[in-house]
């Protein structure tokens, strides 16, 4: 099963929901996916949950991780796609 | 250590202070309506650090043991720390609507922290191993600490060492080999009674002959010999009631202030980490006043938040939503909180590296944040009551609505639109009441300093002899 880390940003002003748009995912994904915290290595892809368009974890995260990182930052792509996503990354 | 909302209050109910509230003492703080808001508060900073979808701001990394910890406990590192402080600041002012406490602690221990440096470097002392040692146990213990900066202060037309009573102005009374005793007092304390530590510091510059005002001590606030006074609130009574007059009933009005009184409290020298230094009491204190002043666009930016929910939910109950000058005052409202906010990313965003390694705001725009939340939260505010109505200062109590006699009467003619409740309207009626005046409205002003303290700082850094220059230069002007 696919492993995957699901990280969020800190949420000081968020523009949706970030944790009902993650349960979606999660929900699409139910027994397809192992989800784990970004302090749980190894894992196959990180998912990063971000509130805005400045998404702060990103940059820190695109230095420390070596495996595919999905990055959202608006609830404009329905959590379908984003789940769909998940399943064809490599 | 502090993990939970859970350990948190069990920490407290442990440490048994001696607290004083409305002429009685109080067994235990954390079962008194009195107190509960304000733990509940301060407890979100605890609980938020635990959700995956709030630690990246409420946790850091420790640059002294390479650990995960609060990041109320962490010192700023960069500017990114920085501007993450005011980041963190909003979002719990969205969970509480009301102060947590805990910056003030925060701010006192990235003062003392980049202050204990420079004053070893000029005077050979040992402070800031002293206080690196004792930082370690706030990190990982997660206690609370309150920074004590505010003296009584007496007649302000004296010197600290001038005061027919001393006490006014906390001071060493005593120097012994094992440590120091210390007397005088604290004033208005956010968050002092649930807290766990207090970390006193001198309340402004030193001048020869006030060498022993010059104290900067980190005490447990269960040490023999401290006292706190809790002050009396705006309307506080309403939360002795369980009905919606108190308005934030979860999380209070505000911090929760309290005198502190040291009446000759022992402090080892391990946790002493400035005695008698004259020449560093304005730096520590400005240090902590800028660190302090770049919080408020975070914290009040995010009460705003609520407040200018607050007041267009009011107007929907009410049905005034779409009055063109209503929708005008809500836009107001966000301009207002907006601007806020943004003086506090700035200065965080221009702030600077202390000799010390830790990160510093820039002063003047730190200043001019704190200055502007003395004049925005109250236009905010007077805009909550111009939108909301007189209602605000006249509606029945719960109780009336409650009661079996006249409730009818309350019920029927405080409604607003159809489909909303009395009891909904009023709710969200008291909330805006609750967090647009009285001690509320006081924090804003004399919390991190009083408007005063915020223009001198205009004056010494604001640079007028450079505006004045470049003026010349216009108008070319050679003389």
């Amino acid at each position: 099963m696919k492993k995957v880390a699901l990280k969020y940003c800190g949420g000081c002003d968020s523009n949706f929901d970030r944790v009902a748009y993650a349960e979606k995912i999660k929900k699409e994904l139910t027994g397809s996916v192992n989800w784990v915290t970004i302090d749980e290595p190894p894992f196959d892809m990180v998912l990063l949950i971000s509130g805005c368009q400045v998404a702060c974890p990103e940059e820190l995260l695109r230095t420390k991780i070596t495996v595919p990182l999905l990055s959202i930052s608006n609830d404009s792509v329905s959590p379908e796609i984003i789940a769909k996503k998940i399943l064809n990354e490599r | 250590m502090i993990k939970t909302k859970e350990d948190y209050i069990k920490s407290l109910r442990d440490q048994k202070l001696r607290v004083y509230y409305n002429g009685k003492p109080v067994e235990d703080v954390t079962t008194h309506p009195a107190f509960i808001p304000h733990i509940n508060a301060a407890a979100k900073t605890y609980e938020l650090a635990l959700l995956p979808e709030t630690e990246d701001l409420l946790t850091a990394t420790s640059h002294l043991t390479d650990k995960k910890i609060n990041r109320f406990t962490h010192i700023h590192q960069s500017v990114d720390d920085l501007i993450k402080k005011v980041q963190m600041l909003r979002l719990i002012s969205h969970e509480t609507g009301s102060c947590y406490q805990r910056c003030v602690g925060f701010d006192a221990m990235n003062a003392t922290y980049m202050t204990t440096y420079e004053i070893d470097e000029k005077h050979g002392t040992k402070y800031h191993q002293r206080f690196i040692e004792y930082l370690k146990m706030v990190q990982e213990k997660n206690i609370m600490v309150v920074g004590g900066m505010t003296d009584p202060k007496g007649d302000r037309s004296k010197r600290p060492s001038q005061q027919t009573d001393p006490d006014l102005f906390t001071h060493i009374v005593a120097k012994k080999d094992n440590g120091v005793i210390i007397r005088g007092a604290k004033s208005h304390q956010t968050g002092a009674v649930n807290s766990h530590e207090i970390l006193i510091m001198p309340t402004q510059a030193m001048t020869p002959g006030d060498e022993a005002f010059a104290i900067v001590a980190a005490i447990p606030l269960n040490s023999p010999g401290i006292t706190l006074i809790f002050g009396r609130q705006t309307n506080e009574e309403r939360k002795l009631e369980s009905g919606i007059d108190a308005g934030n009933t979860q999380f209070g009005a505000v911090g929760g202030e309290a005198l502190v009184i040291f009446e000759d409290v022992f402090v080892p020298w391990e946790r002493v980490f400035m005695c008698g230094e004259i020449d560093f009491s304005g730096m520590l204190v400005e240090r902590f006043a800028t660190l302090h002043r770049q919080n408020y666009g975070g914290c009040k930016g995010g009460v705003s938040d609520i407040i200018i929910g607050a007041t267009a939910l009011a107007a929907q109950y009410q049905g005034s939503q779409n009055a063109s000058h209503v929708k005008d005052k809500l836009v107001e409202m966000m301009h207002l909180a907006e601007t806020v906010y943004s003086g506090s990313v700035a200065c965080s965003a221009m702030g600077s590296k202390t000799k010390s390694g830790a990160y510093y705001p820039d002063p003047l725009l730190a200043n001019c944040t704190k200055h502007n939340i003395t004049r925005h939260i109250y236009e905010i505010s007077r805009l909550a009551h111009d939108v909301a109505g007189g209602i605000l200062a006249t509606m029945p109590f719960n109780n009336d609505l409650k009661s079996t006699n006249i409730g009818k009467y309350v019920e029927k003619y405080m409604v607003g639109v159809d489909g909303v409740s009395t009891e909904t309207r009023m709710k969200i009626l008291r909330l805006l009441e609750g967090m647009t005046g009285g001690t509320a409205l006081v924090e804003s002003m004399h919390g991190a300093g009083s408007p005063q303290s915020q223009r001198v700082m205009y004056q010494r850094l604001g640079k007028l002899p450079e505006k004045i220059k470049m003026a010349k230069k216009l108008a070319q002007i050679n003389e």
